[in-house]
């Protein structure tokens, strides 16, 4: 019998007056598996999130949460569910502690991680008994994790958790996810940040005006990313971008640096044609480096205005991971 | 910490069969809203101000010749300490619940939507049933506290710098002080209904606006107008169901008979309006959708003027209807309370002026009109300053003049009256071992016992 999913949702909708921000969305994960999710401003991201943590109501659509119909009002449903919405916020008021004790009383259950424990999880165990007022950016988003890992939860919903964090406290981040994964819990996990996505999820569903438009992991991400363009610093670069033209490999782009001159795009055997005919020439390639990653390609392709309509690529993953 | 010990450091979750889902008691979402409730400024500046005021008021009334006669026992407040107290009951139930109501329960809701905590409350394992209950039944404990505080600090205060002198009643009878303490408290204790109710009104506008401003401003506005109303509105159904009247009930306990009957309506009554805002606001917070902060202004604004425009059309149909139905302030009710009132007095007047009680008992009788009185019949009924009554001895022999005196009579069913000098004497009188007391006939107030 196959495991429960920790998260399914069945076309679940949600509208605000004219506008559908989320369109009869399916979305699946497996229980210890990174799930990320990306989309433009406004995709209906957030919103997604907080139906599934229970603050919005669908307007059409299930949610189930470890097999378990999850309706709005359903705390029940939601006790193996934690995590925060948008920029994670607390009592000012209070000290970073006090705020995880109050919190941790709301959970009602014996099993809850010590205020203590969660601090220094996120490396905010000397600074817990500061006032959350004087905490930077920064600083909340770490509470904010320590938060949702007060309990020992199965399903982590987290939005956007290392913005605003340097990139050491973001490291620890993205660490303590993988720690987490890797204990069987399932994380959902939002982020602008395409090599973050790209590094510590297992899949990956591109959301566009409320709906999916893609959903895979990360083999059939490369599979599916357009042809990648890659930046080449030669020997001669006026003649290495005429062959590049030549060879029709060539793409214009604003120049970036004094010392830049080509960003050449295509598939394998055209990337060795271009770098042949370079040899042959008697141009030295000095430095080669992808100019935009697979995933962002994907991204800037299925989101981009022109390519709205564009249909999702697979549409039934759900039976796909249950199985 | 680095992340490699972050790592090692995150604990697995249990076996599965290990997992129960569990919620907070509500006893356990009530203390976790009282302490953050307590941890902030107002509250704390509230529950000092609790404590200062009575005292500083006590000591004014002590080093002051200035007396609040405007007030019911305001005349006493500087004589009887129970008066001091009973001068504060009154001013906290016209002013201070409503700044408290608003300042504790208006911002109770309102907070979590200046803060933007709402979604971190909500991702809890406590039901929005809990939170609001929590919410809701901490805020009025903090109103609870406030008013228990003002109401022991001013029982306290008066006792300890006025003395514990015995209290002129509200019909005139001298009320020991034992007795009078037991009245206080009791006056106070009923005080708590109306305040729940007020609590309740502040959860409601805190929920309903999600402005901290609207919250903590709009028990105040409702009380301004109540207290417009409180002037205008004599009719026993608009009075009835004014949330203000259960704050004047406690004006039976002091009046001889007592009117029983009327405590029993303002605790409906009290109950009444707290389970109509409650519900309100459950109903209102339970179909919220928390859709995030962008999600907020044009709400906020449609309430704030739905809450304004409710609020000036209800007190202007209360104040429509006000004097509508039937009243108590009719000339033979005031004739009958007057009459008492002047009596008990006179006795009063003559144990104090004499050091021992009156061996006799005059008899009087009443006549009460508004405008020009006509001796041979009671006329007229409401509110208002027009009021006349002639008080006559009714002793064949030896019996004194008639005194004619002016009332100012309220829409709460209490009285002033002025008496003239020359009839009863100067302001102040001397006692047998020489000291001035205050002339209990000069000016004196009353009540009908049905506010």
């Amino acid at each position: 019998m196959p495991e429960d999913l920790a998260l399914e949702t069945r076309a679940l909708t949600k509208r605000f007056g004219e506008l559908i921000a989320v369109n009869a969305l399916d979305l699946a994960i497996a229980p210890g598996s990174v799930h990320g999710l990306l989309g433009r401003n406004g995709a209906g991201k957030t919103t997604l999130m907080r139906m599934i943590l229970g603050l919005l109501s669908p307007d059409a659509g299930a949610i189930e949460l470890f097999g378990r119909s999850a309706t709005p009002g359903d705390v029940d449903a939601r006790a193996r569910v934690a995590g925060f919405v948008e920029e994670p916020r607390f009592y000012p008021y209070l000290s970073g502690r006090r705020n995880l004790e109050l919190l941790a009383r709301l959970d009602g259950r014996a099993d809850t991680r010590s205020p203590e424990e969660a601090l220094e999880l996120v490396d905010l165990d000397s600074r817990g008994r500061e006032k959350v007022g004087n905490f930077s950016t920064g600083m909340r988003q770490r509470l904010g994790l320590a938060a949702a890992l007060l309990r020992p939860a199965e399903l982590v919903v987290l939005d956007e958790p290392t913005i605003g964090l340097d990139p050491a406290n973001a490291r620890t981040v993205r660490t303590l996810i993988g720690a987490l994964s890797s204990r069987g819990v399932a994380v959902l996990l939002s982020s602008h940040n395409m090599s973050e996505i790209a590094e510590i999820c297992d899949r990956v569903t591109i959301i566009h005006e409320g709906s999916r438009v893609w959903e895979g992991d990360q083999a059939e991400l490369l599979a599916a990313a357009p042809a990648p363009s890659y930046r080449v610093w030669t020997s001669d670069d006026d003649q290495a971008s005429a062959i590049a033209r030549r060879l029709e490999v060539a793409v214009e782009t604003p120049r970036r640096a004094a010392t830049h001159t080509i960003t050449v795009q295509g598939d394998e055997g055209e990337r060795d044609g271009f770098v042949l005919a370079l040899a042959q020439e008697g141009i030295a390639i000095r430095r080669l480096e992808p100019d935009v990653p697979p995933l962002e390609a994907l991204f800037t392709s299925l989101t981009s205005p022109r390519d709205a309509d564009q249909p999702a690529q697979n549409t039934d993953t759900t039976e796909e991971i249950a199985a | 910490m680095s992340a490699v010990t972050a790592t090692q450091t995150v604990a697995a979750p249990e076996p599965r069969a290990a997992r129960t889902a569990s919620r907070p008691g509500l006893g356990v979402a009530i203390r976790v809203e009282f302490s953050k409730l307590i941890a902030q400024l107002p509250l704390r500046v509230l529950l000092v101000f609790c404590v200062i005021v009575p005292v500083v008021f006590a000591i004014g009334m002590r080093v002051s010749g200035i007396r609040p006669s405007d007030t019911l026992f305001g005349r006493w407040a500087g004589t009887s300490g129970f008066a001091t107290s009973l001068f504060i009951l009154d001013w906290t139930a016209a002013w201070g619940v409503a700044v408290g109501a608003g300042l504790i329960a208006g911002d109770i809701f309102a907070s979590e939507d200046r803060l933007g905590t709402w979604k971190t409350l909500l991702t809890r394992s406590a039901s929005r049933t809990q939170l609001f209950l929590g919410k809701a039944i901490a805020a009025t404990i903090g109103v609870w506290l406030c008013w228990a505080l003002i109401g022991v600090v001013s029982i306290g205060a008066g006792l300890a710098v006025i003395g514990g002198e015995p209290l002129i009643g509200l019909s005139g009878q001298l009320i020991e002080p034992g007795h009078a303490l037991g009245l206080l408290a009791a006056s106070w204790a009923i005080g708590l209904l109306p305040a729940t109710a007020f609590a309740a009104l502040g959860v409601l506008f805190s929920v309903a606006s999600r402005s901290t401003v609207v919250g903590v401003v709009g028990p105040l506005l409702v009380a301004i107008v109540l207290q417009g109303l409180e002037n205008i509105a004599s009719g026993t159904i608009v009075r009835s169901i004014m949330l203000f009247t259960p704050f004047d009930v406690y004006h039976v306990l002091f009046t001889a008979p007592v009117h029983a009957g009327a405590v029993a309506q303002a605790v409906v009554t009290s109950l009444v309006y707290t389970a109509i805002f409650a519900a309100a606001s459950w109903w209102l917070l339970r179909r919220r959708e928390f859709a995030g902060a962008d999600a907020v202004p044009a709400n906020r604004r449609r309430t704030f003027v739905q809450i304004g425009v409710t609020v000036v059309v209800i007190g202007g149909v209360l104040a429509g209807v006000g004097k509508v139905g039937p009243t108590p302030l009719t000339a033979d009710n005031l004739a009958t309370s007057v009459n008492t009132t002047f009596s008990n007095l006179v006795q009063v007047n003559y144990l104090w002026h004499n050091g021992r009680p009156a061996d006799t008992t005059t008899p009087w009788s009443t006549i009460c009109s508004v405008g020009t009185i006509t001796p041979t019949a009671n006329k007229g009924s409401g509110a208002g300053e027009g009021w006349s009554c002639l008080i006559t001895d009714t002793r064949t022999t030896d019996g004194i003049s008639p005194i004619q005196v002016d009332l100012e009579v309220r829409a709460n069913g209490c009285y002033t009256v002025q008496a003239p000098p020359a009839a009863v004497g100067a302001l102040h009188g001397t006692d047998p071992k020489g000291r001035s007391y205050l002339n209990p006939l000069y000016a004196f107030d009353g009540c009908l016992g049905t506010p």
